[in-house]
């Protein structure tokens, strides 16, 4: 499902992030990526998701190789094939729920998931079901709780029905109890949906939900300790 | 860019952002309203100007007189007529439609008579011309037309001859006569106006209301004079009605149909007289030909008579185009509030851009919100300008009517608003608007989304 090779990508030519990068995820599969802050989990995540594109090496996700795809296309790929959860959460304040989690079928070319207003609305409220939150659809994210509002990033993230999610310390702004909540949704999704997920984090609730739990130090990805077997110190 | 996420957005960001964009519009709708208020007003007045007082798509054209200075005299050496083959001539010019000759009476006449309308019978030394009833056909219909002759009805009195006849009696002292028709009569609007506005206030007389002094009608002298007559020439009697008030009547004396005039010259003068016109009015097919034709006919020995018209032209154009270079200049300065208003926005939204550009927006689709946040700035300010224009016309026109009434010349109203002036208010308005958005779509599209989101 993503096939990184040899990537590399430095923003500063003294200290690149990250240094011939190899990397295979299967499809179903969730990885979990640990490292220090500056580590270069969050430019691992946007070059795997279209977002940077000034990288070395070969990327390539759902078959597509992103090196190939111009502007327009990879914006396509960003809204078809990746769905993206933040730290921040990254909600428009001025959009309700519903109006949010329906966004990135604003920017859908092909009519398949393009639709018109009510469609959009319905399977905002289905995405919004998934995750728990239908009674909150037209409600603005400024009065709800974080946990609430990582969860509506999810479910805009899951509206497109993109086959992979990549999560940025998803419950790096929450608790410890509504972080573990949250770790335990994408559980449900990866299940329930089949996609594939990678998501950097320091949570060790999400680390024990993980197939795979990788390093990130100095720019290369160590294999990493932990991951579904992992048992609390 | 595509259209459909772009507008989508829009909807959304004027949901959330109408004042701010309206704030940004308001420069641009004044600049629009000042710009639609003068042109409306430059283009009320030139059809006033060109249309009434100096129509440009008639030129009046007559023989350059010759004449001899003598010791300060200026002695008229004749030939200052025109004869049918330079008519003929001036009608092969192209751009000419029709040629109308016109003939001055060429001996004095004296009207008098008009008691009903003036309150007591008035006596007044006259200029007549006579005209092509063609002409102004489309304004009195057929009413300038010649009168039948008819046969001679023996009367005592004009109620004896019916509607369209009066009975000239015999001699002065005459009780009986014969029936003969009125002769149609023009008046310029500017007499009148002349008359209303100032004549009627030296002379104390009533003011006239042109639908009621219609058919009015006053005797006139032909050949009879207050200052110099010939008196081995004899007179001749005529009673004229008015039928109508017309621009391309002769400004200041009455207006006969030509035949009228030709037959009194004749009469008066000689048989050359009936082939001898004094002017003629060339219609053009289009005032852009006025050019050609004046050199036209100035080629011909010609002389254009009403340069009036050319004068005020060139006077109303020069206008136009200084009101247009200010207004460009306001609306520069206008879009340049756009241009702050947007770049600010954009860059207050950078991180809301990102997330726009992580969820599948392109660049174009970016481009496209904030291009369309500035045609609705355009098209509302536009709107309010062309309103604000509009209703400042209105309430020109009327303290117009109610101070400064009674003027001559007065049009019916001050402002022309064109369809395509409210649709060239709104174009402009869109374009100062795009055109200060430039730099904000520039950066709007500019920010790296990695980059912006990682600085979280």
């Amino acid at each position: 499902m993503i096939q990184l090779r040899s990537v590399s990508r430095a923003f500063d030519a003294q200290r690149p992030v990250l240094r011939g990068l190899n990397l295979d995820v299967a499809e179903g599969e969730m990885v979990a990526v640990v490292g220090r802050s500056g580590a270069g989990k969050t430019t691992l995540l946007n070059v795997i998701g279209g977002l940077d594109t000034g990288y070395q090496g070969s990327v390539e996700v759902s078959g597509r190789r992103l090196a190939e795809l111009d502007d327009r296309e990879l914006s396509e790929f960003r809204n078809r094939s990746v769905g993206f959860v933040f730290q921040a959460y990254n909600l428009l304040d001025h959009l309700t729920v519903a109006e949010n989690v329906v966004l990135p079928s604003v920017f859908a070319r092909a009519r398949v998931g393009a639709g018109g207003r009510r469609e959009a609305r319905e399977r905002a409220l289905a995405a919004l079901a998934a995750v728990g939150l239908t009674d909150r659809c037209d409600d603005r994210p400024a009065v709800l709780s974080g946990g609430e509002r990582q969860r509506i990033a999810i479910a805009r993230a899951l509206l497109q029905r993109a086959p992979v999610l990549l999560c940025d310390e998803p419950t790096g702004n929450l608790d410890e109890a509504t972080g573990a909540d949250v770790a335990e949704l994408l559980q449900e999704v990866r299940r329930a949906r089949g996609v594939t997920v990678v998501v950097t984090t320091h949570d060790r609730a999400i680390r024990r939900l993980a197939d795979r739990v990788l390093e990130l130090r100095d720019g290369l990805l160590l294999v990493g300790w932990g991951g579904a077997g992992e048992t609390a110190p | 860019m595509s259209l459909r996420p772009a507008l989508r957005l829009l909807r959304l960001e004027l949901r959330r952002g109408w004042r701010r964009l309206a704030t940004a519009g308001v420069g641009i709708a004044l600049a629009v309203a000042s710009l639609v208020f003068l042109f409306a007003l430059g283009f009320g007045l030139r059809v006033t100007l060109l249309g009434e007082v100096f129509p440009l798509d008639r030129l009046e054209v007559a023989k350059e007189p010759s004449s001899l200075d003598l010791l300060g005299v200026r002695l008229p050496l004749g030939g200052d007529t025109l004869d049918p083959a330079m008519i003929e001539q001036l009608r092969q010019i192209p751009g000419v439609r029709r040629v109308y000759p016109k003939m001055k009476l060429t001996v004095p006449a004296v009207a008098s008579g008009g008691g009903f309308m003036f309150g007591s019978a008035l006596q007044t030394e006259l200029v007549v011309d006579g005209i092509d009833p063609d002409l102004v056909a489309d304004e009195v219909g057929p009413a300038f037309r010649m009168p039948a002759t008819g046969r001679d009805v023996a009367c005592r009195r004009d109620r004896d001859c019916g509607d369209d006849a009066y009975c000239a009696l015999a001699g002065l002292a005459s009780l009986t006569g014969s029936c003969r028709p009125y002769l149609p009569v023009l008046v310029s609007h500017h007499l009148l106006e002349l008359y209303n506005g100032s004549l009627r206030r030296a002379y104390h007389l009533p003011q006239l209301d042109p639908e009621r002094v219609i058919g009015a009608t006053v005797d006139l002298t032909v050949g009879a004079s207050m200052l110099r007559a010939d008196p081995r020439r004899g007179v001749a009697r005529e009673r004229v009605r008015l039928v109508g008030f017309s621009d391309r009547a002769i400004p200041f004396g009455l207006t006969l149909p030509i035949d009228a005039v030709r037959e009194l010259n004749v009469r008066f003068g000689s048989a050359r007289a009936a082939d001898a016109y004094h002017s003629a009015i060339v219609e053009l097919f289009s005032p852009k030909d006025a050019r050609q034709v004046i050199a036209a006919a100035e080629g011909l020995q010609l002389v254009v008579s009403d340069r009036g018209a050319r004068h005020a032209a060139g006077l109303l154009a020069l206008v136009m185009a200084i009101v247009a270079a200010v207004g460009v200049a306001v609306l520069g300065v206008a879009a340049t509030s756009v241009a702050h208003a947007l770049f600010l926005s954009v860059d207050g939204r950078r991180r809301e851009i990102a997330v726009l550009r992580a969820l599948g927006a392109t660049r174009g689709d970016i481009r496209g919100m904030v291009v369309g946040e500035a045609v609705a700035i355009g098209v509302a300010a536009g709107a309010a300008g062309v309103a604000i224009a509009a209703a400042g016309a209105v309430v020109v026109d009327r303290l117009a009517a109610r101070w400064v009434s009674g003027l001559p010349y007065q049009p019916d109203g001050l402002f022309l608003i064109e369809p395509w002036l409210i649709v060239g208010g709104l174009a402009i308005a869109v374009a100062a608007a795009v055109l200060g958005a430039l730099p904000a779509v520039r950066r709007s599209a500019g920010p790296d989304p990695a980059s912006t989101l990682s600085g979280s």
